[in-house]
């Protein structure tokens, strides 16, 4: 991590270099001035010793006069020829004169034998003059004294008496010729009892200190105190220039973050209620420029976040229902099964399929077909909890997951869809037939991890159960559903369905005689498909799923007419039999099938050849299918309408459609038994068919007691395993 | 008494000038050696023996400016220091130096010179003193060898004038004296001098002097006597002398006169002196 200092490092850190700066720049002025101090001192040292020489000459030169004044006096000359008052003369007369000087500690004459006037000479001074003329020192104590004689001498006479002169020698340099240069308290001389015949040769014995001149202790003075001003200043200065910075710097720029870090956490703000307001401008500019440019951020983070929610609800909804898409239900499921696994709660996934969808998508159209699914999802949305969350996984499956709902409180919400859907006023929509759902339920606590990421899966088997024909709407998986399933996404049955389209070598014809009723003679067969799976048949419970969920139905049916053609040319079927072949929707819409079935009536006018459609798959271009079997009625074929009762089983088909017959699903059939409305609504239907000139076939004829009702009915076929099993063309015989 | 004493220094500072007659230095008896300034007279004139005033020298200027007027008017002149009790004394002494010598000293010195002069000339000699000087020559006692004697300014010593002392101190001295005590120095007010320091007997020795003893004096005097007095002389104790009538003494009175007879009085002191001696001879 990169150590960044703050302002008030830096700031300290510049005191910090001016200071010792000033420091060094003080200190090289400090020596240099103590260096040229040094040479002041040396040459004051010299004209000290000068001045001290000098003046000693002059101390000398006054000593000297003052005995030669004292010598000239007259009243010297008085006291020597007269002495009676000297003693008085010399202590009141002597030291009121000009001569007399104030360090001059006695004043002793002698006469011309060198005895004393005085009876009592003055203290220190002797009673017998025995020096010679000239300066004798003596210490006394710290200090020392002159004593200097002079002979008196007279016009005639030579010597007629002596002064001696007592002097304070470092008293008289100090108080009369003070050396400028020099601590006069400090002069000292080191002699003692020494005879000197002039005092300018003191100097060699003197010891003092030298005196600092006032000049250079008054420019010491000077320096120090514009140093110590000068570092006050600094320190001012400093101490500013840090209040400074706090104040106009630091702290306007700590706020100016603070600002900038309260517009980040409550951009609100930027709307005048904190402005910003410093004292230094161009942090003004700087915060009022960052607060337009925050403002501009914000209205373009506002458009984007707009954007964003479209551009989520554009990835996460579905354009044409406005549900949650593919997308936002795999990241929620994601989610989801990051979020609960292993927690206590159930989960129920719920997958909805609109029956007949692409049927109504091909009849109406698109536009029909895209306002059905709106309707349905809509109609879904309304049954759903608050917070439950519907998908569309693609085409016309929804889905919704169920967070702590128990399979029972799905199940319900599941029929609640269902009945929403029925309710739906198709009519309004610009078609005929009633909407239906199939619904797939899959429940399972979140404990249990395995079914967890199984839920979509077996949501999917039981989708697949609810929609097969004669189921309820609503299927809710179990593991007996594993079976059905399996042969979707079985391989190994896929393989073999394909294996059987392509080469039509392991397809099996089986047929199933209907009975005429009236006469209880078959009437015809119709053929069933089986493939033979490694001497194992395998059943259109497993062939069809594949055929419809990889949409091979014509191909299907090419393979299975060829097999039939190929049946007939080899004559491996009763002469002459009358034969009904299940066709696809897709299939009637097929030109190439319509060529081919046509070639096939052609090639055996012999066999009465009936074709068996169901009302769903007519629903798809109603209008082309209807002309196809127009054309297919006019070259012989017969056309019945299969598994009526189990779609939608709308009157209109059979008005609107060119068919010769009904076929009566077994669902229908079996109400026959009781007594119920639904019975006799059966029967009404049944008889107003056979009213309109149809013949009706009746499916699952399972025994003796349905053939007698249907036979009751009016019914003019019948078919089941009661009258007939489906068997092999080897087997008809 | 401050007005004497300054016209003292400044006429003697003015005169030192003036003299140039000839140097004379002598020994007298007792050793100490006396200065003299000698002019001898023109022939027919006397030499005039110039007496200066107690502590001056013949510097003093009314001494030194007669003697130059005098030794012009081909008068002699011998003008002495008296030597106060100091070998070669060039200098006026001072109050406070202390004043071994007496009165009779010093008219001793006087006699001295009188001596010395009947040995250097025949002319006669008239005795001359000022101030102090005058009572001096007064106490000169062998007038006998005198013309005359001038005395300019004459004093006389009591409470009062130009030789005035203290009455108190005058009994202090005499009392000492009486006790024994006739040498031991003292403190004086005499003259102008208000601390003469002298003994006793010295003290008393100057003391004496008063009016009494001066007419005394003036009364045995045999010789002619001329008094010179200033009109404005108010250093004398101007109304005894001016009532003072003796037979062979003249009292002249100058008008404007003061005690130094300073200024233009000195012209009519010169103008007295010479008409005085004129009439002398």
């Amino acid at each position: 991590m990169i150590f960044r200092p703050s302002i008030t490092q830096y700031s300290l850190v510049f005191i910090m270099i001016t200071s010792i700066a000033f420091s060094v720049l003080g200190f090289a002025i400090y020596n240099e001035f103590t260096d040229l101090e040094h040479k002041i001192g040396s040459k004051q040292s010299a004209e000290a010793a000068m001045q001290l020489r000098q003046n000693l000459a002059r101390l000398d030169r006054l000593i000297e006069d003052t005995a030669r004044d004292i010598g000239d006096w007259q009243e010297t000359r008085q006291q020597l020829a007269y002495p009676a008052y000297y003693e008085y003369w010399r202590d009141s007369r002597v030291i009121s004169q000009s001569f007399y000087f104030s360090t001059i500690q006695a004043i002793e004459l002698y006469n011309h034998t060198g005895k004393s006037l005085a009876d009592h000479p003055r203290e220190g001074m002797p009673k017998v003059l025995d020096q010679r003329p000239g300066y004798t020192i003596y210490a006394e104590g710290d200090e020392h004294s002159i004593f200097y004689s002079a002979p008196i001498n007279s016009d005639r006479r030579g010597a007629i008496g002596y002064v001696l002169l007592k002097i304070k020698l470092e008293k008289s340099l100090e108080d009369i010729f003070p050396i400028q240069g020099i601590n006069m308290s400090s002069l000292r001389f080191d002699a003692n009892a020494q005879y000197v015949p002039s005092l300018t040769q003191l100097v060699l014995i003197a010891n003092y200190t030298t005196k600092v001149s006032e000049h250079a202790v008054a420019l010491r003075n000077l320096v120090n105190e514009n140093l110590y001003r000068s570092a006050a200043l600094i320190v001012f200065l400093s101490v500013l220039f840090i209040v400074f910075a706090i104040v106009l710097i630091v702290n306007p720029i700590r706020r100016f973050a603070q600002h900038i870090s309260d517009l980040e956490s409550t951009p609100a703000l930027s709307d005048n209620a904190r402005p910003c307001s410093f004292m230094l401008k161009e942090l003004q500019l700087v915060c009022n420029s960052m607060e337009e440019y925050h403002l501009k951020i914000s209205e373009m983070n506002a458009d984007l976040d707009e954007k964003n929610r479209e551009l989520w609800s554009q990835a996460h909804n579905d354009a044409l229902t406005g549900v949650f898409n593919r997308r936002a239900f795999e990241m929620d499921w994601q989610h989801i099964e990051t979020a609960i696994q292993g927690s206590r709660i159930d989960i129920a996934f719920m997958l909805i399929d609109c029956d007949r969808f692409k049927t109504l998508n091909d009849t109406y159209g698109h536009n029909i077909g895209d306002k059905v699914l709106i309707e349905i999802s809509s109609s879904i949305q309304q049954c759903l909890r608050d917070g439950d969350k519907l998908y569309r996984l693609g085409g016309d499956e929804f889905a919704t997951l169920f967070l702590d709902a128990s399979k029972d409180e799905a199940a319900m919400i599941a029929q609640r869809c269902v009945e929403k859907v029925d309710s739906i006023d198709t009519t309004a929509l610009g078609i005929s037939e009633p909407l239906q759902v199939s619904i797939g339920l899959a429940c399972t606590p979140a404990t249990n991890i395995e079914h967890l990421h199984e839920l979509h899966h077996q949501a999917d088997t039981a989708m697949y159960q609810a929609k097969r024909p004669g189921k309820s709407k609503i299927a809710i998986y179990d593991d007996s559903m594993l079976n059905d399933s399996l042969v979707l996404l079985n391989n190994h049955i896929t393989s073999t369905v394909y294996n059987a389209i392509t080469t039509g070598e392991s397809l099996e014809l089986h047929f199933q005689a209907v009975v005429d009723c009236q006469s209880d003679k078959i009437d015809c067969y119709e053929v069933l498909v089986r493939i033979n799976d490694s001497g194992q048949l395998m059943y259109p419970d497993k062939i069809f799923p594949v055929i419809h969920d990889r949409r091979v139905e014509v191909e299907f049916d090419t393979t299975v007419i060829k097999q039939l053609d190929r049946q007939l040319a080899d004559k491996e079927l009763p002469e002459n039999a009358h034969l009904s072949i299940n066709l696809s929707g897709l299939s009637i819409l097929s030109s190439p099938m319509i060529e081919r079935l046509l070639a096939l009536a052609n090639r055996h006018r012999q066999n009465q050849l009936c074709l068996e459609i169901t009302e769903t798959s007519l629903m798809n271009r109603l209008q082309q299918a209807s002309e196809n079997l127009e054309i297919l009625r006019e070259a012989g074929f017969e056309i019945m309408l299969d598994d009526f009762g189990n779609g939608y089983s709308s009157i209109r088909y059979l008005t609107r459609m060119p068919i010769d017959g009904v076929k009566f699903d077994i669902s229908l059939i079996q109400t026959l038994n009781g007594k119920d409305k639904d019975a006799v609504i059966v029967e009404s239907l049944a008889k107003m068919i056979l009213e309109a000139g149809y013949r009706l076939v009746a499916e699952g004829i399972e025994d003796q007691e349905i053939y007698s009702r249907v036979r009751e009915v009016g019914f003019t076929h019948a078919q089941g395993y009661y009258l007939h099993k489906p068997v092999s063309a080897n087997a008809l015989g | 008494m401050r007005t004497i004493f300054i016209g003292l220094l400044l006429l003697t500072s003015v005169a030192q000038a003036t003299l140039q007659a000839e140097q004379i230095n002598v020994e007298l008896p007792d050793g100490i050696r006396v200065n003299a300034i000698y002019e001898p007279a023109e022939p027919g004139k006397p030499v005039v023996l110039l007496i200066h005033p107690l502590q001056q020298t013949y510097h003093f200027s009314t001494i030194a400016g007669l003697a130059d007027y005098l030794t012009d008017n081909g008068y002699g002149v011998l003008v002495p220091n008296l030597s106060l009790g100091i070998s070669n004394r060039k200098q006026s002494l001072e109050c406070e130096a202390i004043h071994t010598h007496t009165l009779n000293q010093d008219i001793d010195e006087i006699g001295f010179w009188v001596n010395w002069l009947k040995r250097m000339t025949k002319s006669p000699i008239v005795a001359m003193g000022h101030s102090s000087g005058a009572l001096q020559i007064l106490g000169y006692q062998d007038e006998a060898q005198l013309q005359s004697m001038l005395l300019i300014s004459l004093v006389t010593v009591g409470p009062y004038g130009a030789a005035a002392i203290d009455p108190d101190q005058l009994e202090m001295a005499l009392s000492d004296r009486q006790q024994g005590n006739p040498n031991r120095l003292g403190q004086f007010k005499f003259s102008y001098c208000n601390n003469y320091v002298t003994a006793r007997d010295t003290y008393l020795d100057l003391a004496t002097w008063d009016d009494k003893k001066v007419s005394g004096q003036l009364s045995g005097i045999t010789v002619p006597v001329h008094i010179i007095l200033g009109d404005e002389d108010y250093a004398q104790h101007v109304p005894w002398l001016s009532s003072f009538e003796l037979p062979n003494v003249q009292v002249h009175r100058i008008e404007g006169g003061n005690h130094f007879f300073s200024g233009t009085g000195e012209f009519d002191l010169h103008d007295k002196v010479i008409e005085i001696l004129e009439e002398s001879q």
